[in-house]
């Protein structure tokens, strides 16, 4: 039961996962660009979205809104400011780039914020959970996981239907054919990772509210984004949903073994995978 | 001195009236100028104060770690944020090997460099799977995997940490004069090494890597050997300096040795500094060990600026301070080119 | 001339240090076919690519109907008209054969004359329209040719720009894919036939133009130009003999 306990809460956790991987298997898969400060900017609207609840007492919902709309731009601005100018074969200048911003991106929100956690006040959804037998089921969690099940299809199919989602497929196949095709690489780079970060917006939210926000997080959150991405196969929306997954599941797991052992077996099945199917769970050859 | 050797491969053809010269009036200038430093942090006990060694040893070991990462990045093509990971296992082989199994700490401190090649060489063949980007973080997740398996591994005390007591047989002087001189072994092989390594035959190779990873594959050079060799060899020099560093310190704990902010110090450094130039690490060093002591108390706002000047680096001046200087004057210090010039008969 | 639809004005292209084009002078008409030839590294292609904005040139060095285009941005070009097949076709690998073709369409110039639909290249290439949704990664090189020539197509350009489309294609899919030239030209777009095979260029051109060396050598009505000349033009004057 313990167990199954486990797995549960395990599929729930990865569902807020699943929440940073998306942006991030997006922005690889089109520019092969690693941005770190993936995890920061979502730390970043968290504790704006915070902010902003308690000083114009917004509810959650309203939070998400303008957190998403915030996102979109601070997408928009890291591509036209920064990631336009060091994107290329050569990962050392983006890396390097958003490496330098990352560090100055905590340090700042450590003087606005200080070094605090803070949280997002849920009101009564919080408590509230399902009844399963013995299993109790957070209600947020749930809505956490069925948020971010409906992002990943709703990614999905944008890259598959939408004449955006093409020219970003154009795009990430061969940029330089792409534009000979008439797609313009920068506009298909902007909003690329205008939806990345806007969906740290729903991150963002719920991540406040499931939990605890502190400006040091954000490496963190990187990592499980990344670790989430290479599980489930690079270059795959879905993959990085299922990757998710087995990593919520691992570090829920691994967390009922030893308090101290989660996060680490969460690491040690990503090194397994990595070792054992470098292609990823979903990935093809 | 072997830095002028005759073209020996036309011995068929008229032998043409060429050399290869390799040395310039300011890398003389440079050699004799390192020997002095060298000779300087040697004997350091002779003429600094208890205060000024710590300050030498903790530049020393910013240069070392920095240098690593420059043969890494700026060299073999490979980011890494991770190198935390081999200063802090080198740092606990040193207090298990001294403090646990009782060996002598000084020698301990070389024997450490065995903890992180070992950690090295399966790191790189899980991660060399990643594509760039990817690999760089997954350096990042080696180190976390370090300092949490460390944070619950009870023999070297798990979370709390350790104490180097063994340092207490020791008087004041002995430990540094002891310090000293492994800080001017390890400057011997991480910058003298690498100096050493870019003017071999090997560098020929690196630079051409560097350049262009496709046409030196193409040219015959084994790239996945050359940066294998690379990363294990940047581990080891990288654990040498972590070693020095703790034992001068005489603590650690998890958290301390596997500070990410070591990556940033290497990478702040080298970017700032200039990559791929060892003149670009010194000067690098240099900035950052004054900046950090002049305006470390200004905490985060301090951090912010140096996280905006690394990203600045890297959008205008990839060269960095070294790479700007090169375009005003052609003085290296530590000259890796090799220049044909014409023999006057 | 007032008939010119695209021209090059002194056009100087280099590659970092390497120069590779050195004063091209160029011009083609409405509806108008032309073929470029020359030896490999003559600089056909870095023509095209100057014209489609992959490398760097003075605005006046390439003129649209008269207005100064040079180095404009490809996708930019593609928006005035000027669509190309690239060498190689570098087709989207992963997309089906309808989704690379709706990248074009999606990224269209406005049509002038009758538009090019799905229906009119399927009509040009009846084959695809069998393999639409099929990868374009698991098509024969000379459906993968089609692929790049109907998403060209579909860009509904004024001038297209094939970068040797028949290159490394077994001779009955060459014939096949030039027996869609005229078809395309015959709608009013202009076609500029980068060509290794000097017959095949000199048979389905109006005009032709040769490069040596970065350098116009020869330029002339094709069905008028001998043979002698061209090889002459081809290969420069001293290798005439052998």
């Amino acid at each position: 039961m313990q167990w199954l306990d486990g797995i549960v809460q395990g599929i729930l956790l990865g569902g807020l996962y699943a929440q940073y991987a998306l942006g991030m298997a997006l922005m690889f898969g089109v520019m092969r660009i690693v941005n770190i400060t993936h995890g920061d900017l979502m730390i970043l609207l968290a504790l704006t979205g915070i902010s902003i609840a308690s000083a114009f007492s917004l509810s959650p919902w309203s939070v998400l809104v303008a957190l998403v709309a915030l996102g979109a731009i601070l997408g928009l601005l890291l591509q036209r400011l920064i990631l336009n100018r060091v994107v290329g074969a050569d990962p050392l200048p983006s890396l390097i780039a958003t490496f330098g911003l990352s560090v100055a991106l905590q340090n700042a929100m450590l003087q606005v914020w200080s070094a605090d956690t803070r949280s997002l006040h849920a009101g009564g959804l919080a408590q509230a959970s399902y009844q399963f037998g013995t299993l109790y089921v957070g209600v947020l969690p749930v809505i956490v996981l069925v948020t971010a099940t409906a992002l990943t299809g709703g990614l999905d199919a944008t890259l598959r239907y939408t004449r955006f989602g093409r020219a970003l497929r154009a795009a990430s196949a061969d940029v330089e054919a792409a534009a000979l095709t008439g797609v313009d690489p920068k506009a298909a780079y902007a909003g690329a990772t205008a939806v990345a970060v806007a969906i740290l917006g729903f991150a963002a939210v719920f991540q406040s509210m499931r939990a605890t926000v502190a400006p040091a997080d954000g490496a963190f959150q990187l990592i499980y984004a990344f670790e989430a991405v290479i599980i489930g196969g690079m270059g795959s929306i879905w993959g990085a949903f299922f990757g998710a997954m087995v990593l919520g599941v691992s570090q829920s797991i691994g967390f009922r073994i030893d308090p101290g052992f989660g996060i680490l077996a969460g690491h040690l099945v990503f090194l397994l995978i990595l070792a054992l199917r470098p292609q990823g769970l979903l990935g093809k050859d | 001195m072997t830095d002028a050797s005759a073209v020996s491969a036309a011995d068929l053809f008229d032998p043409p009236a060429v050399r290869v010269q390799r040395r310039t009036a300011s890398s003389i200038v440079a050699a004799v100028v390192s020997l002095a430093a060298l000779g300087g942090i040697a004997s350091m006990p002779l003429w600094a104060t208890q205060g000024q060694i710590r300050d030498v040893v903790e530049l020393c070991c910013y240069i070392a770690v920095a240098q690593m990462w420059n043969l890494l990045a700026g060299y073999a093509g490979i980011v890494s944020v991770g190198q935390q990971a081999f200063v802090g296992v080198a740092a606990y082989a040193l207090f298990i090997m001294a403090q646990l199994w009782g060996l002598n700490p000084f020698v301990a401190v070389v024997l450490a460099m065995i903890a992180p090649v070992l950690l090295a060489i399966p790191t790189y063949g899980l991660l060399h799977r990643l594509d760039g980007p990817y690999f760089a973080i997954g350096t990042w997740v080696i180190a976390e995997v370090m300092r949490l398996a460390t944070s619950v591994f009870g023999y070297v005390n798990a979370g709390a940490g350790m104490s180097l007591r063994v340092m207490a047989s020791y008087s004041a002087t002995e430990r540094a004069v002891g310090v000293s001189i492994l800080c001017a072994l390890m400057l011997l092989v991480t910058v003298g090494g690498s100096y050493w390594l870019l003017r071999s035959r090997y560098g020929l190779a690196l630079i051409a890597l560097r350049d262009n990873p496709v046409a030196a594959a193409s040219q015959g050079v084994a790239v996945g050997r050359l940066r294998f060799l690379i990363w294990v060899a940047a581990a080891a020099g990288t654990g040498l300096a972590g070693a020095i560093y703790f034992m001068a310190q005489l603590r650690i704990t998890p958290p301390s040795a596997y500070d990410p902010n070591w990556a940033n110090i290497a990478i702040f450094i080298v970017m700032v500094g200039g990559l791929g130039s060892l003149e670009g690490v010194i000067i690098g060093a240099l900035i950052y060990f004054f900046a950090d002591r002049w305006f470390g108390e200004y905490g985060a706002t301090y951090l912010v600026v140096l996280g905006l000047l690394t990203l600045f680096m890297a959008l205008f001046a990839r060269g960095g301070i070294w790479g700007l200087i090169c375009r005003r004057v052609d003085a290296p210090w530590f000259p890796t080119r090799r220049i044909l010039v014409e023999d006057k008969r | 001339m007032s008939d010119t639809l695209l021209s090059t004005h002194g056009l100087v292209a280099r590659y970092g240090d390497f120069q590779a084009l050195y004063g091209i002078d160029f011009e083609i008409g409405h509806g108008e076919v032309v073929a470029l030839i020359g030896a490999n590294g003559a600089g056909k292609s870095t023509l095209l690519k100057s014209i489609m904005g992959l490398l760097r040139v003075a605005p006046d060095m390439v003129r649209l109907e008269g207005r100064p285009v040079g180095g404009h941005r490809p996708n930019r070009m593609v928006a005035s008209g000027v669509a190309i097949v690239p060498e190689g076709r570098r087709l989207f690998a992963g997309m089906s054969v309808l989704d690379n073709l709706k990248v074009a369409i999606d990224h269209a110039a406005a049509p002038k004359g009758t538009p090019w639909t799905l229906e009119r290249v399927y009509d040009l290439f009846p084959i695809l329209r069998d393999k639409q949704a099929v990868p374009v990664q698991s098509l024969s090189g000379g459906q993968q040719q089609m692929v790049a020539i109907a998403r060209a197509l579909l860009n509904q350009p004024r001038l297209l720009l094939c970068d040797e489309i028949s290159l490394g294609l077994a001779p009955k899919v060459v014939r096949e894919i030039y027996q869609s030239i005229p078809s395309i030209s015959s709608g009013g777009t202009a076609i500029v036939l980068v060509e290794q095979d000097v017959g095949l260029a000199r048979s389905s051109s109006d005009r032709l133009y040769c490069m040596l060396e970065g350098r116009v050598s020869l330029t002339g009505v094709s069905a008028q130009i001998s043979r002698e000349a061209i090889g002459e033009a081809y290969f420069g004057g001293v290798h005439a003999v052998a």
